[in-house]
């Protein structure tokens, strides 16, 4: 009798965790797939990307968008790749602290054979995809082109009698500038990332190819006297908060004509300005930065530089690397989705077959009816490639936020400054092989 | 309910009670600690398994001349912020005491708002406080006392006088409330005793006020010493993660988060982390021991 009963029970709980298990099965939808972007404005901009793709590729993908701030997403990353917990498929990640992941085997996917197939190889601006690759493997696709330029303010520009083609060197800012400070009229608003951004106008970098710090030690040197000359002048003026990334500069600096113009990247001008200097609108130009100069006074560098942007790499350990790679090859590369990318004041595509459509050439009247895609394509081959380096992102958030902001302020020689850096970051633990 | 006699007598009643406690205390302090002294002797793989490198962190932050200029930040910071707390909040604690019976309440309730702040609340008010140009210390005390406007938060030689004034402006309110209810306890007779045998208001405070609110000052002091070591919010607010210009304000805890989170090196950074506990077990044994050399025999 106890032993019919035990059978009886047995098979009524096979047959309930049978039906559980089917009905489980049949409420579960399609796996989906899980993007961190690093900011609100990029949300919208994907969240539009999943619906696009879902209309003209794959009707049943499934996607979760989550947002986290700029500086919080690494973080959270950094936590979730450490304990294996809650890590996202896709994640759109900025190129700074990308190299934070380079120390060993980087916790992305290599997508080099499947972006040979696509024929990206080609159609992605060269120094833009070297950015996020390690050993000659690409681990990311990048968004945006980062081009440097100047933004400056027509209004004030009118006021003084200035003209953008003036300004052909850095000679010319530095002596016009000085003309602007007898008036008591700062010209250029200073950031620490200048640093990096000229150093790289100048042909050189943070690392070399084989992980030397400063390879070009003089002439690191010499821009950092050259920033630090700029503040002495007044001719650059350092922002309260020692940040042209800060909404508070905006609201004071700009807002109150202490200066005319400021340095920064494609995503600056569309996301940045347009978002924190709104009413502003139609006051704003661009134009491309002043060159260096030979002994002889003769312009020796390109008019651009670059400095961050995002790329979009997969993790490792997805479940869903292939869903995850159609969908990235698919913003990347669908027309549409570049065009979206710059209309909706996110970045410019490094993407070069859409240098060709017109919508991301047209005047802009936010920038008093320029064309920033136009100027954009035209100094696309100039734009220098960044050396990635797993202590870069260190290097660069030393710099940034300790060692330039003293010399802005006087404190201290360039040259002991950046020995200084050299042996901190040397004497910080010990380097990482070189990737 | 004695089980054992003799030295180690154990009452297993009181045992049982106390469970709890040794349980919270295993699950939310011992194990964590224990995961990160594991954490720190492992290298700086963050992606994948670790390897086990024994000391060689801890090694290396002996040479790392950042790390050594974070614990001095860190020791100048604790020392300013608990000076000019204690000092000022003896000095309000005195002046409630001397102002209207119906003032106190309210006055000792404002003080101790600041403290109940969540800090990272307080530092972005503080943004607006030590804001350049437009910074309500600048318009408001620099200006009108005819000094040059001061720019607070880039400004190397400003940066730790700008951390000071935020810990201060948080706690001293606080700690007044403190100070004023030891200050309340203290035995009406003795002080009058004092008064009548003739001795002045100086060697009242200092012989017969001061050890009998030693106590009261002791936990102020390990209170503001342990927060000082531990700062880590306010300064991420106002200098984003770093030090500030030339590292002017970097203290331990930032110098932790930069080596996890911006080297990648969570193996390192749980080495400054744990680094921290020598340093400030040794100040608060010193904190411990100072009242009692200072006031010995003359405790109540």
């Amino acid at each position: 009798m106890r032993s019919t009963l035990i059978r009886f029970t047995m098979r009524s709980k096979t047959l309930f965790l049978a039906l559980l298990s089917g009905i489980a099965t049949a409420a579960v939808p399609a796996e989906s797939v899980k993007i961190w972007i690093s900011s609100q404005q990029d949300k919208i901009y994907y969240d539009n990307m999943v619906r696009l793709y879902q209309q003209e590729v794959d009707s049943d993908f499934e996607a979760e968008v989550q947002a986290f701030g700029f500086r919080e997403m690494p973080d959270k990353l950094a936590i979730a790749f450490k304990t294996q917990t809650n890590t996202p498929d896709i994640i759109q990640l900025d190129e700074v602290f990308f190299g934070m992941y380079l120390q060993d085997e980087a916790p992305f996917v290599d997508l080099t054979e499947r972006v040979i197939a696509a024929g990206l190889m080609e159609d992605i601006m060269p120094q833009r995809l070297e950015l996020f690759s390690q050993k000659g493997r690409v681990l990311g696709l990048p968004q945006s082109m980062s081009a440097m330029l100047i933004y400056y303010r027509r209004d004030l520009f009118e006021q003084y009698g200035l003209s953008p083609s003036e300004f052909k060197t850095w000679d010319d800012l530095v002596d016009i500038g000085e003309e602007l400070v007898a008036q008591n009229q700062s010209f250029l608003a200073m950031d620490p990332s200048y640093f990096e951004i000229l150093l790289r106008q100048r042909g050189s970098d943070l690392f070399s190819e084989t992980g030397d710090l400063l390879p070009d030690f003089d002439l690191a040197v010499d821009t950092l006297e050259f920033l630090g000359e700029l503040a002495q002048k007044r001719v650059g003026l350092m922002p309260d908060r020692s940040s042209i990334f800060d909404p508070v500069f905006f609201g004071g600096d700009v807002a109150n004509n202490e200066i005319v113009a400021i340095m920064g990247a494609d995503w600056y001008g569309l996301d940045m300005i347009q978002q924190f200097s709104s009413d502003l609108e139609g006051e704003w130009g661009m134009m491309p930065l002043p060159a260096w100069t030979d002994d002889q006074g003769n312009p020796n560098s390109v008019r651009t530089s670059t400095f961050a942007g995002q790329g979009l790499v997969i993790y490792k350990e997805s479940q869903s690397i292939d869903a995850s790679w159609e969908f990235i090859k698919f913003v990347l590369t669908n027309k549409e989705a570049n065009a979206q990318r710059f209309l909706q004041g996110n970045s410019f595509p490094a993407y070069k077959p859409s240098f060709e459509d017109i919508r991301l050439l047209q005047p802009q009247p936010f920038f008093g009816y320029d064309s920033m895609g136009q100027l954009l394509v035209d100094l696309a081959p100039e734009v220098p490639r960044v050396i990635m380096n797993p202590r870069r992102p260190m290097a660069v958030f030393m710099i940034r936020e300790g060692i330039l902001s003293s010399i802005m302020y006087g404190e201290g020689d360039a040259r002991v400054a950046l020995e200084r850096f050299k042996e901190q970051l040397d004497g910080s633990g010990e380097p990482p092989e070189q990737n | 309910m004695l089980r054992y006699s003799g030295f180690f007598r154990i009452n297993l009643g009181r045992l049982f009670l106390a469970t709890p406690f040794f349980l919270f205390l295993l699950v939310f302090w011992a194990t964590p600690l224990g995961e990160g002294l594991l954490l720190s002797l492992e290298s700086d793989t963050l992606w994948g398994e670790p390897s086990f490198v024994g000391f060689k962190h801890y090694k290396e932050l002996l040479q790392d001349s950042r790390y050594w200029h974070s614990v001095a930040n860190t020791s100048v910071f604790a020392l300013c912020t608990i000076t000019f707390s204690i000092g000022l909040a003896l000095l309000f604690a005195h002046g409630i005491r001397l102002s209207l019976k119906g003032l106190q309440g309210p006055l000792a309730f404002a003080l101790v708002v600041p403290g109940l702040c969540p800090p990272t609340v307080l530092a972005l008010l503080f943004l607006l406080v030590f804001h350049g140009k437009e910074g309500l210390l600048n318009r408001w005390l620099m200006e009108p006392l005819g000094f040059e406007t001061v720019n607070w938060l880039s400004d190397p030689n400003f940066i730790m006088p700008a951390i000071v004034i935020q810990a201060v402006w948080r706690w001293t309110g606080f700690m007044t409330f403190f100070l004023l209810c030891a200050l309340n306890a203290r035995p009406r007779d003795v002080l009058d005793a004092a008064a009548i045998d003739g001795v002045n208001i100086w060697q009242r405070f200092y012989k017969i006020t001061l050890p009998l609110i030693s106590p009261t000052i002791t936990f102020c002091l390990i209170y503001l010493l342990v927060d000082c070591f531990a700062q880590f919010a306010g300064s991420y607010v106002l200098f984003g993660g770093s030090g500030g210009a030339n590292d002017a304000g970097l203290l331990l805890v930032t110098y932790a988060y930069q080596k996890a989170f911006v080297g990648g090196g969570f193996g390192s950074g749980a080495a400054v982390s744990l680094s921290i506990l020598p340093w400030l077990a040794g100040m608060l044994i010193l904190v411990a021991l100072v009242p009692r050399y200072l006031w010995k025999g003359a405790r109540m």
